[in-house]
């Protein structure tokens, strides 16, 4: 390969960038080089007469202007296409496609987005060749050194945006909405009405909460509620414990969970336990959750993350609790205000995870634009930058400033091909900081908080990093060229 | 025979020569006369004549209408001809002695034994007395059971003879001759059109007597039914039809016929977009006209066609249920004005068809009972049915519509993301 960019996009760009260049040099625009050096000539040659030194002026220039069209424009120069070189659409390639095993796309040729007019191989200047691989490859190298995942850049967001939208088939939904009306929120209500349950973990339907014990002691006929029959058991009447009820939804979940596919044909179970650390049974508990969520009414949150911002927004959550069951008792006496602390409970403490969970999906999404479109954006840059440097090339046949516009030039591509290394220093900072202590109590409210938690710091600061990153390098990169150009003028003068 | 015939003449005469007769011929002449006078012209019911003092009270003789409400046998029994009856007691008295001597003769034994042993006359007497005891027990528990059992039809042979005793006086025949013939069998009726016949159909006749329409008389037959007097082989008897379920008969019909209306009233307004007037005439009920709105909102409610058909049927229902009871308040008033304004009438007839009348409210109000009773507690069944029924559709549809699909996600680069890895 003769080059390597982190992603897809980018390879394809820098090749199309490279192609337009040699199209460029190779028209008639290839004169023009001549013809400027020799006018430019004559000026100095006019200017020399009668000043000591003179010539040497004029030497000075010809001799840079020769160097210049010979390692940046060789077509300008008779036998200068001997010099270059050839590169072919696949000799650009992407960094993290080499690394995946699985990979069909590797290099720009693979992508089937080069044109067909430009798919034969461009040449190359031997000068230009020789930054653009320093350029490309020296922030990958440090990609590489600071991120040992540098080829699987921000791996958790698309998983966590696959979990997020996942819907529950029809079956299951319906089941779900049948479960909740029929067995959770009446023994929900007993026990808020027998003092039993004290915290959020209590009321969670699942693991060995007390609510899981209190709905053994029910039992129903699944789908009820809804009149559509989903679901058979082998008892009589179809009359099914509401814990059993329940473990068959859940399992039903993950069974579903196993049969979607991500693209590349791994299972969604396998993908979020290898991606998000979530064990299939807390994938299925927290779907079913939310599914339940939905069924109860509007905004029933994940008790989980009504613990994580029980300091911060616990008072909201008594507040509206207190709120629901004043309602209640006004209108039905300590039943109505049992149903009504239920219905504060849902507005308030449950609502927290609704609006955590509507926080992190429009998280991850930001995320997951600037993760997805930044490399096209990148790429097309580097596409003008690459493509149109014969014009640069012209400003460097100006007597005095020759290396000048070139140096701001480069210094641009180094910016623009510093990708690698901004993805590499974003990905690791996000992955250290969403890292969480695990579940040592193995409840799925444990789980869900770890997941919320470490989707909100990897996705919010995947979506800053992205932003911000750029900016700090392009003030270093930029900074330190006029700082080393002050000197260098200092110097001369 | 004859002999014992001449021999009453011979006596009769000669006690009539006896008495004072130029004094009470004269008394009794005046009386007779002034009876007569008064009573065969001045009012045919004859309600003043028991007063005596107030036999020519003035009543205009053609005038039938104000003393209809009081006629009384009593009255029509002194209506008659004293002179016709007189003659004809006369005619019956040797018959009477007859009677009498006949009478003489069978207690001859008895004066016999008595003259010969007071003792054995004591004694036949007592066992007489024993015999006459026992007959008359057992004849009166046999006349109490005739009298329960001719109650019913001796109020209904009372009118009738009454009538015929008035009939019978204005005739001119005499009392005994009339009390003969209408204590005697029953050969005729009086109609409530004032005619005699054989048979009175008394609802029908009596809405005929008052003019009303065939219309009305057919709704009273088919409602109300009939009461068929009959005078049969001497005997006055009464049939009572009466349909069953004829109300509820009428209604449904009723029902049938909104159903249809709204349903033809509807199609014409999606049709054309208007509502003939006549349309809209079949669809509304007396006093109260169908609003056009309420045909465009079930025109509207047609593509749900469960709450399309209960909406309609509650529809049809209340506009039946009005109709018919519109319709029987009107056969209430117009029979009980035709029974009011007819002087042919007895007591007993009026008082049957009154109790028709009764019989068709207690009818109406029972269908509409039954349908209050089908409103409160079926209906509100069927409605919640309805509703759990479209509740189940919506939660399928929104379940439906929920439902995700396999499909895996397109990525850009086959297998894989922008970023240049697959997973």
């Amino acid at each position: 390969m003769d080059f390597l960019v982190l992603s897809l996009p980018e390879a394809t760009y820098l090749y199309l960038g490279l192609a337009i260049q040699a199209l460029l040099r190779a028209s008639s625009l290839r004169h023009l080089p001549a013809v400027l050096v020799l006018l430019w000539t004559l000026v100095l040659l006019w200017r020399a007469q009668g000043r000591p030194g003179g010539y040497k002026a004029l030497v000075g220039y010809s001799g840079t202007c020769l160097v210049l069209l010979i390692l940046f424009w060789p077509e300008a120069v008779p036998f200068g296409r001997l010099a270059g070189s050839h590169v072919a659409p696949s000799q650009v390639a992407s960094y993290a496609a080499t690394q995946d095993p699985g990979a069909e796309v590797v290099t720009a040729g693979d992508t089937n987005q080069v044109p067909d007019t430009l798919r034969n191989p461009a040449l190359l200047a031997p000068g230009f060749r020789l930054v653009l691989r320093a350029m490309t490859e020296t922030p990958l190298a440090l990609a590489r050194t600071i991120n040992s995942q540098a080829h699987r850049t921000f791996a958790s967001l698309m998983p966590m945006a696959w979990f997020l939208d996942v819907q529950l088939p029809a079956d299951v939904t319906a089941a779900i909405g049948d479960w909740t009306q029929a067995c959770y929120l009446p023994t929900l209500l007993e026990m808020l009405q027998g003092q039993n349950g004290r915290t959020i973990e209590d009321l969670l339907p699942f693991g060995n909460a007390p609510l899981r014990q209190q709905l053994a002691m029910h039992a129903v006929v699944p789908s009820s509620q809804t009149g559509m029959t989903w679901i058979r058991g082998p008892n009589a009447g179809n009359l099914t414990p509401c814990d059993v009820y329940l473990s068959a939804l859940e399992l039903q979940a993950q069974s579903w969970l196993s049969d979607l596919k991500s693209p590349k044909g791994t299972s969604y179970l396998e993908l979020f336990e290898t991606e998000l650390g979530l064990a299939p049974q807390t994938q299925g508990a927290i779907l079913l959750y939310r599914e339940m969520l939905h069924a109860a009414g509007p905004g029933v949150p994940a008790p989980s993350l009504a613990a994580q911002y029980a300091t911060l927004r616990g008072a909201s959550v008594v507040g509206s609790v207190l709120e629901g069951a004043g309602v209640g008792a006004t209108a039905g006496g300590l039943a109505g205000a049992g149903w009504g602390a239920l219905a504060g409970l849902f507005r308030g403490g449950m609502g927290e995870f609704q609006r955590s969970l509507d926080g992190l999906s429009w998280l991850v999404k930001v995320a997951m634009v600037l993760v997805w479109y930044g490399p096209y954006l990148v790429g097309l840059i580097n596409l003008v930058l690459i493509g149109l440097f014969p014009f640069v090339m012209l400003w460097a046949f100006i007597p005095g400033a020759q290396l000048e516009p070139l140096a701001h030039y480069f210094v641009a591509v180094l910016f623009t091909s510093s990708v690698p290394l901004w993805w590499a220093l974003v990905d690791q900072g996000a992955r250290l900081a969403s890292q969480q202590p695990p579940a040592v109590d193995g409840t799925m409210g444990a789980a869900w908080s770890v997941f919320i938690t470490a989707g909100m710091w990897n996705a919010s600061l995947t979506a800053l990093g992205i932003l911000l990153m750029p900016v700090v390098t392009g003030l270093l990169y930029f900074a330190a060229f006029r700082a080393v150009g002050n000197l260098w003028r200092g110097g001369l003068l | 025979m004859q002999r014992r015939g001449f021999m009453v003449y011979a006596v009769t005469g000669l006690l009539a020569m006896m008495a004072p007769a130029s004094v009470h011929a004269d008394l009794f002449d005046t009386a007779r006369q002034a009876i007569r006078t008064d009573l065969g012209r001045a009012d045919s019911s004859g309600v003043s004549i028991r007063g005596g003092a107030s036999i020519t009270s003035g009543v205009s003789p053609t005038s039938t209408t104000l003393l209809r409400g009081q006629a009384n046998v009593g009255g029509a029994c002194g209506a008659f001809d004293f002179s016709t009856s007189i003659t004809q007691a006369f005619q019956e008295l040797p018959g009477l002695f007859e009677a009498l001597l006949g009478e003489v003769l069978q207690e001859m034994p008895m004066l016999a034994l008595c003259y010969a042993s007071p003792t054995l006359c004591d004694l036949a007497k007592h066992w007489q007395a024993l015999v006459n005891a026992a007959i008359q027990a057992k004849y009166a528990q046999c006349q109490q059971i005739q009298m329960a059992m001719a109650y019913g039809g001796l109020r209904l042979r009372g009118g009738n003879t009454s009538q015929c005793l008035e009939d019978e006086a204005n005739a001119g025949h005499s009392i005994s001759e009339a009390l003969k013939t209408c204590n005697g069998g029953v050969q005729s009726l009086r109609t409530p059109a004032g005619s005699n016949g054989p048979q009175v159909h008394l609802i029908q006749d009596t809405l005929a007597a008052a003019g009303t329409s065939t219309e009305t008389q057919t709704l009273a037959r088919s409602l109300l039914g009939e009461v068929t007097l009959r005078a049969n082989n001497g005997q006055l008897g009464a049939q009572h039809d009466r349909p069953q379920a004829a109300m509820l008969s009428r209604y449904e019909s009723h029902r049938q016929d909104a159903d249809a209306a709204l349903r033809q009233a509807i199609q014409e307004l999606q049709t054309t977009g208007q509502v003939s007037d006549a349309t809209l005439r079949a669809v509304s009920v007396p006093g109260q006209p169908l609003p056009r709105a309420a045909l465009n909102a079930l025109v509207s409610l047609q593509q749900d066609q469960v709450r399309f058909e209960s909406l309609l049927s509650k529809l049809s229902t209340g506009l039946a249920i009005t109709q018919l009871t519109w319709e029987c308040s009107d056969l209430q008033e117009q029979l009980a004005a035709s029974t009011e304004a007819n002087g042919q009438l007895t007591d007993e007839e009026r008082r049957l068809v009154e109790k028709r009348i009764e019989a068709l409210h207690r009818d109406l109000q029972q269908v509409i009972d039954k349908k209050d009773i089908l409103e409160r507690h079926l209906q509100p069944a069927i409605d919640a049915l309805l509703h759990e029924y479209s509740a189940v559709q919506e939660t399928a549809t929104r379940v439906g519509l929920r439902a995700p699909a396999m499909r895996a996600p397109q990525m850009p680069y086959r297998l894989q993301a922008p970023a240049g890895y697959g997973q």
